[in-house]
């Protein structure tokens, strides 16, 4: 079984099957283009991931495996032709993955699902996040990712002005 | 005193982290699918990460904190991903801190509302969600995609938001203006206005829709108030707007309705999608010498004159405009009627990329033969009949559409045919009712394999096209995805065909079906995918995946 080793910014090492591995769109061109630069087709690719530590890229490749036979879904929502695949339904086990997380551990992992091109778990993680916005008020929003208001002056006056004619027109 | 006591939490961390992996290793050999096995390394590589040797012990947590003050968002992600003790003393902030960087992905999740509460959280978001609304909707590549998604929210909630900026009569700027409290910064003195740079942009989408509609009296009074506000908005405004929908609707005198889209062009110097109808006054001419010069936009690069019937007008478009744009979309009579001379025809368009003609006829397809245009999707929309020479130009429909295809051999990306081949007259080549001896027929051999071309659109029930099929096969050999309608598909059974093209295009990953809009919910959407793409194997039969309509 071919490996891929893949390190985490903070040092970590997994050992991951390549068949797994390239579930992820930026990791399966890595290991093409090892494949291409390297003169021993046996060699073990070796992928440093720099803006990725260890326990996000764990989860990362956690979730890859559940759903390592699912249908690969491409990296971006629409493609360059202008026509997306189908979004992933979310399972139990997706949902059981993603409960003890906090909002921080989360957003880590939407940075991390785009980096390494995973549009499935980007699904996921996005609709979660965009489920802590929609129906909520203001305020909640500002408590649940800790926010503080920016606006200066007239500005958020402004904004509502500017919103109420989007929604009235 | 919170970095100290943070490393026993992450020395236990990282043992708990090798514990569940030696479990993972163990239950491996059970599951004997590969995996996420394990962190390895040396005891020394793991010391390294559970100290994390790159923070500094003597620097107290607070110092800390103060340094990242100072550090630019980009900087703070690394600093994030550096080490357990650097993650964990921002831990309060991560989610303010990475709200910028994550919401441009979230918001591709989000319906009108949602994007509009959204810019009301704080300055910061309400600065991401419009530069993403706004390079989305002002992007000439995302303007003249087709989407057939329903599922996609995003471009969806943009729509809609734009449709907020609808201006068809004075009442409209009236109450913008006041909902707005623009009032103060409108001044009827230009030069004053020239002057005062400090006013925002109030256009969200940076784009407006304008109706143009000049009746007879007694309503021209009330016509003529709209002109006069909505000049006065734009006067102060429109170098905010990059994006202007305009639709002329004038039964009485097309020319004056034009020339009042004219004059609005001159207040949007920054234009840079511009799509026109008008379509009133059907076939008559409009004399353009009468009509007041066209304003220099030197950002324009997307132009739509599909919706204008008169020749003359859309021809004063896209000569004003030709050498710069690299997107048109325009009707294929417009290129059979045009006075543009065929040698000035041929290098109209030297940076235009991407075209879409509607109502293609043989006389288009024949001039299209002729251009150097540097198009890399070219996307025929309808056919049409030319009454006049429909016998004997008919036959040579699918020979005419390749000869002008083929003119793009070097450059073309995209290729997308709305149309039945199979309803158009063949050339007397084979039994198109039956593919698989379609796929048999001898292919062209004076066709060039086109280089670039990795997408082809169409209907299914082109499949058996003969003449098509042998062009799919023979000139598009480094295609990588086929879409098919089948909408109005009679086409009974595309998977063999659709192996046939997976065993002799080596590119191709996935073949597409797509329902039409009128289809039912519940109804499959199907994709094909060569079953090789995952596997170590290099060669295999294809894979089919069914992905259901959300």
């Amino acid at each position: 079984m071919a490996l891929v080793r893949v390190i985490s910014s903070d040092g970590a090492a997994f050992l991951v099957s390549q068949r797994l591995a390239k579930r992820s769109g930026k990791l399966k061109t890595e290991i093409e283009t090892f494949r291409k630069s390297s003169d021993n087709s046996e060699a073990q690719p070796e992928i440093r991931i720099v803006t990725i530590r260890a326990e996000i890229l764990r989860l990362v490749l956690q979730w890859l495996q559940q759903h390592q036979n699912d249908p690969v879904l491409p990296a971006n929502q629409n493609e360059q032709d202008g026509r997306g695949d189908a979004e992933m339904g979310q399972s139990q086990w997706d949902r059981d993955f993603l409960a003890p997380m906090d909002l921080g551990i989360v957003m880590e992992l939407i940075l991390a699902a785009n980096h390494l091109e995973v549009k499935g778990l980007l699904d996921i993680t996005c609709k979660l996040v965009e489920s802590k916005i929609t129906g909520r008020t203001v305020d909640e929003i500002r408590t649940a990712f800790k926010l503080k208001s920016d606006f200066k002056g007239n500005e958020e006056e402004q904004t509502r002005l500017e919103n109420r004619w989007c929604v009235e027109n | 005193m919170e970095m100290e006591k943070s490393r026993p939490d992450s020395l236990k961390r990282v043992k708990l982290e090798e514990n569940t992996k030696e479990k993972e290793k163990e239950g491996e050999d059970e599951k004997q699918s590969i995996v996420v096995i394990e962190e390895t390394g040396t005891e020394d590589r793991k010391l390294k990460v559970a100290r994390s040797p790159k923070t500094n012990p003597v620097l107290v947590p607070e110092i800390w904190e103060h340094v990242f003050r100072y550090l630019s968002r980009k900087e703070v992600i690394t600093v994030i991903n550096t080490c357990i003790e650097w993650n964990q003393l921002l831990d309060s902030k991560k989610t303010t801190l990475l709200l910028p960087d994550v919401l441009p992905f979230v918001l591709a999740y989000f319906d009108k509302p949602d994007l509009l509460l959204c810019r009301s959280i704080s300055k910061t978001s309400k600065q991401i969600v419009d530069q993403t609304i706004q390079s989305y909707w002002i992007s000439s590549e995302e303007t003249f995609k087709v989407r057939y998604e329903d599922s996609d929210r995003f471009p969806l909630a943009v729509h809609a938001v734009s449709d907020s900026f609808r201006f068809t009569s004075k009442r409209d700027v009236e109450t913008f203006i006041q909902t707005l409290n623009l009032q103060e910064h409108l001044n009827e003195d230009q030069n004053l206005n020239e002057n005062h740079n400090n006013e925002t942009n109030p256009f969200l989408t940076r784009s407006i829709n304008i109706l143009v509609n000049t009746p007879s009296s007694p309503q021209e009074v009330l016509y003529q108030q709209f002109f006069q506000s909505l000049q006065l908005l734009l006067t102060t405004y429109g170098r905010f707007i990059h994006r202007l929908n305009g639709v002329v609707w004038d039964m009485m005198n097309e020319t004056q309705g034009i020339t009042k889209m004219v004059h609005y062009l001159h207040q949007l110097p920054n234009l840079k999608i511009l799509e026109i109808t008008a379509d009133s006054l059907a076939g008559e001419e409009i004399e353009v010498m009468g009509l007041p010069p066209l304003p220099s936009l030197e950002d324009l690069e997307y132009l739509d004159v599909s919706d204008i019937l008169a020749e003359s007008v859309a021809t004063l478009f896209t000569q004003t405009y030709g050498t710069q744009l690299t997107t048109l979309v325009c009707e294929g009579s417009w290129l059979k009627l045009t006075s543009t001379e065929e040698l000035v025809l041929k290098t109209l368009f030297p940076k235009l990329k991407r075209l879409r003609l509607e109502g293609v006829c043989p006389s288009t397809l024949s001039k299209l033969s002729n251009v150097n245009w540097p198009l890399e999707i070219l996307h025929f929309d309808t056919f049409l009949t030319e009454e006049e020479t429909a016998t004997e130009i008919d036959k040579k429909m699918e020979q005419l559409i390749l000869n002008a295809v083929r003119n793009f051999t070097q450059t073309l990306t995209q290729l997308e045919i709305n149309a039945d081949l199979t309803k158009l007259p063949q050339p007397q080549l084979a039994d198109d009712d039956n593919h698989e001896e379609g796929a048999e027929a001898p292919l062209e051999s004076d066709v060039e394999v086109m280089p670039k071309l990795k997408v082809l659109i169409s209907e299914v029930s082109s499949m058996g096209s003969t003449l098509f099929w042998n062009f799919i096969l023979s000139k598009c050999k480094k295609i990588e995805k086929i879409h098919f309608h089948t909408k109005h598909s009679s086409f009974e059974n595309p998977m063999e065909v659709a192996k046939t093209a997976f065993d002799k295009l080596p590119n191709l990953e996935k073949i597409y079906f797509w329902p039409g809009p009128e289809e039912e919910d519940g109804v499959q959407r199907t994709v094909l995918t060569r079953a090789t793409s995952l596997s170590s194997t290099p060669t295999g039969n294809p894979g089919v995946s069914q992905c259901q309509k959300s």
